[in-house]
């Protein structure tokens, strides 16, 4: 009669080998006495568990982790990709002098558009208040009044008139404005050509009258 | 730490002690399990290096979340089975061409012998399942945990496999039993 008791048939393995707790074995035991079809079981699971595996021997045995290892490695090189340029690589630059020539090429081309040399300024520059031409001085040899023409004289005279009013000005209103003691302190800041400028206005003042 | 995983980084870290040491703590245990699988001496010594070979080249598909061991066994049986299903199982030896001596033990011995063989071929005609299962637990002693981690099963599932299979084989060699019992009354008339 077949027998449903799956408790003790989960445990008739580790029965057959010995290997169950005190408490355990002696349940199994007193189930197997009464129990024919665990019986049975009991001698097939031993039967299938004595069954004999051959030793390939210690040779085999010791071999085995070199032999998987070479293997191993084999495969790990039938992976890797051929390089084709190979042969060839001693007579190409290495990638590092590539990358430092480029590096190179970049910089000099940042340097060249920052440091080349600014374009000459073109001569002849509008004057926006007097409608004459202006000339640079800086830009040409010094001239003598000698050799100016007369619409060159005529804008002389209108920048001089212009630029020497507004110090004239500028010194009139620091003399009537100025606080007590400052005078006597811009006059000694004043260098020769202030001074002799502020003379020839004092003089014409006092003609005038 | 378990001391499988230990090894193992050692070994990915190029420590080839780790990697014998990996090998030789788990080959003879493979090797039995693959030998009760296919039966064959040459077969089982064949899957187990392709078993180290697949398990430490694939070593980044193992994702640690079952024991290094069970990983092994799990490579091992899928290996044997493709394998399985192309071979010869256990051959019987006819008891014609076997010597008999009139000794009780050597007929003792005949007989057991005999029950082995009946109970090898029965396995060999469970499902695949089943004759895993009752393998690992039987002839492997693995707890039914372990199986059920290897089979990549429940609990349940592992047992009853077992429980199904054993049944099966039972009444395999019940039969077989009134079959011999049989020919030896026909054979004393």
């Amino acid at each position: 009669m077949r027998c449903d008791n799956t408790y003790i048939k989960d445990l008739l393995p580790e029965y057959a080998e010995e290997r169950l707790p005190a408490a355990d074995r002696e349940r199994v035991s007193l189930h197997l006495s009464e129990c024919a079809d665990c019986r049975t079981e009991l001698a097939l699971l031993r039967a299938m568990a004595e069954e004999r595996v051959p030793d390939p021997g210690e040779a085999f045995w010791t071999a085995l982790p070199d032999r998987i290892h070479r293997e191993i490695e084999r495969r790990e090189e039938r992976k890797r990709p051929r390089d084709l340029a190979g042969p060839f690589r001693r007579f190409l630059f290495p990638r590092w002098a590539w990358v430092t020539a480029a590096a190179g090429v970049l910089l000099a081309a940042i340097a060249w558009s920052v440091l080349r040399p600014p374009q000459p300024q073109m001569a002849g520059t509008q004057l926006p208040d007097t409608g004459g031409i202006y000339v640079d001085v800086l830009a040409t040899d010094r001239v003598t009044i000698s050799e100016l023409t007369t619409p060159e004289l005529d804008s002389l005279d209108a920048w001089a008139s212009t630029e020497l009013a507004s110090l004239q000005e500028g010194v009139v209103d620091m003399f009537m404005n100025a606080p007590e003691g400052a005078i006597e302190e811009r006059l000694a800041d004043m260098d020769t050509q202030e001074l002799e400028q502020l003379s020839s206005m004092l003089d014409a003042d006092n003609e005038e009258g | 730490m378990d001391e499988d995983l230990k090894l193992l980084d050692r070994h990915i870290s190029g420590d080839r002690e780790a990697f014998n040491e990996l090998v030789r703590k788990h080959q003879r245990s493979l090797y039995a399990m693959l030998y009760r699988m296919v039966s064959n001496q040459d077969d089982a010594a064949d899957l187990l290096q392709k078993t180290f070979v697949k398990a430490f080249t694939g070593i980044g598909g193992f994702e640690r979340r079952s024991s290094f061991r069970t990983w092994l066994y799990q490579i091992a049986i899928n290996l044997a089975k493709n394998l399985y299903r192309d071979r010869a199982r256990v051959q019987l030896v006819p008891l014609d061409d076997v010597v008999i001596k009139r000794d009780p033990k050597t007929l003792d011995a005949l007989v057991r012998k005999e029950t082995r063989e009946l109970l090898l071929k029965a396995m060999t005609e469970l499902p695949e399942k089943q004759r895993i299962t009752v393998m690992l637990r039987v002839q492997q002693q693995k707890t039914f945990e372990e199986i059920a981690a290897i089979m990549k099963c429940s609990l349940g599932t592992a047992k009853a496999n077992y429980h199904h299979g054993v049944q099966k084989l039972k009444a395999r060699f019940e039969d077989s039993e009134e079959k011999m019992r049989t020919d030896d009354e026909n054979a004393v008339r």
